[in-house]
């Protein structure tokens, strides 16, 4: 590489700060840039702002999720609600997952169809049940909630929801009565 | 993501039975860091890169031992983990959250350490606000490979198998990229 105009320089100039022109030609830009304090500023800054384009990435890489707050004032009561379902839904299925570990062997690791189910059936029966409860304050519906537990316990036996029912059958029938 | 990466571990020692094709689930979990790294460089952060590998990996057990060879695993892991992190970037676009322009005090007081003068301190300041603005308005196509060149380490030829593309385009954008970068801090009249 002979002596180069300013525009030759910066079509090379990402790859002579970058280091991989040959050292030939990276002598070359060398010159150039020992004489020229515009291009001199441009490979300078080619440097620095990649230093800072790594910190702000690295920063990405260790940064802790904080919510931003001038958000989180400005979110509407449903979406706070919503947030705090999905909230709800996580601790449950996580309890869940606590409580009843799934068996299988090492052998057997849980496909992605079975985690799926058992999580449905789980948020199944943990709605009956909720619905079950709510039933029950009302008056004259002892027979429908016998029913209702009956299903559960039968049907989902299993999950959280049915072992809470057990635990719990006698005083949610006593609040609900008989017409 | 621990627990489920342990989990696609045991599931990978499992799977990986079958020599002959290219397992997704040990090449997923070879290539976590560098994955994490480009949803890093697109703009996630902290527990949501880990969202975002959460749904990739949620993706590599549904795709399971549907591709031959391991350079189209690559390129398919990489090609998903880049549009999750841009689909993440839409809806908070849609819900206004400027994440990618989120400021830490701890990065510019980790940067502004050694620097004692209190002008050079706002100068360094003032520039990593100019390179951030400067990504978050960057197109998508330069952005993506930027990260992959300058912060998962993959060179031209190696993007340009994953990408697609021949690798004088992927050195053309990427010289167009560092240029905008360089010279958001050139017109902005601070030294560098």
């Amino acid at each position: 590489m002979t002596e180069r105009s300013c525009e030759a320089i910066q079509s090379v100039l990402v790859d002579y700060v970058d280091r991989e022109l040959s050292a030939h030609d990276s002598q070359a830009v060398a010159q150039h840039l020992a004489g020229c304090s515009a291009c001199r500023e441009n490979a300078s800054s080619l440097e620095r702002s990649l230093v800072l384009t790594r910190a702000i990435w690295l920063d990405n890489l260790r940064g802790s999720k904080v919510a931003p707050a001038a958000v989180a004032a400005r979110g509407s009561a449903i979406h706070r609600l919503r947030r705090v379902a999905v909230a709800a839904c996580i601790l449950i299925t996580g309890g869940l997952f606590l409580f009843f570990p799934i068996r299988q062997s090492a052998e057997q690791p849980l496909t992605y169809g079975q985690i799926e189910q058992h999580v449905t059936r789980a948020a199944a029966a943990a709605r009956l049940l909720a619905a079950t409860r709510i039933l029950a304050t009302c008056e004259g519906t002892k027979a429908a909630v016998e029913q209702q537990c009956r299903y559960i316990l039968s049907n989902y036996p299993d999950t959280r929801a049915a072992s809470e029912l057990q635990a719990d059958a006698s005083s949610l029938l006593k609040g609900a009565s008989y017409d | 993501m621990e627990t489920v990466r342990a989990n696609l571990e045991r599931h990978a020692q499992v799977t990986d039975a079958q020599p002959s094709e290219p397992c997704l689930l040990t090449v997923f979990l070879r290539e976590y860091d560098r994955l994490r790294r480009i949803a890093a460089g697109s703009g996630m952060a902290g527990s949501d890169i880990d969202d975002v590998l959460q749904d990739v990996s949620i993706q590599v057990l549904k795709h399971s031992g549907k591709f031959e060879q391991e350079n189209e695993v690559m390129r398919w892991l990489i090609r998903i983990t880049i549009n999750r992190c841009l689909s993440e970037h839409r809806r908070r676009f849609r819900r206004r959250i400027p994440r990618i322009l989120r400021r830490r005090p701890e990065l510019q007081m980790a940067l502004t350490a050694g620097t004692p003068d209190t002008a050079d301190q706002a100068a360094m300041i003032e520039e990593l606000e100019i390179i951030r603005r400067a990504m978050a308005d960057m197109d998508p196509s330069l952005l993506k490979m930027l990260v992959l060149r300058y912060f998962s380490d993959l060179d031209s030829t190696r993007i340009g198998e994953m990408l697609g593309l021949n690798a004088s385009t992927v050195r053309g954008r990427l010289r167009e990229a560092r240029m905008i970068l360089a010279g958001k801090l050139v017109r902005r009249g601070i030294e560098p």
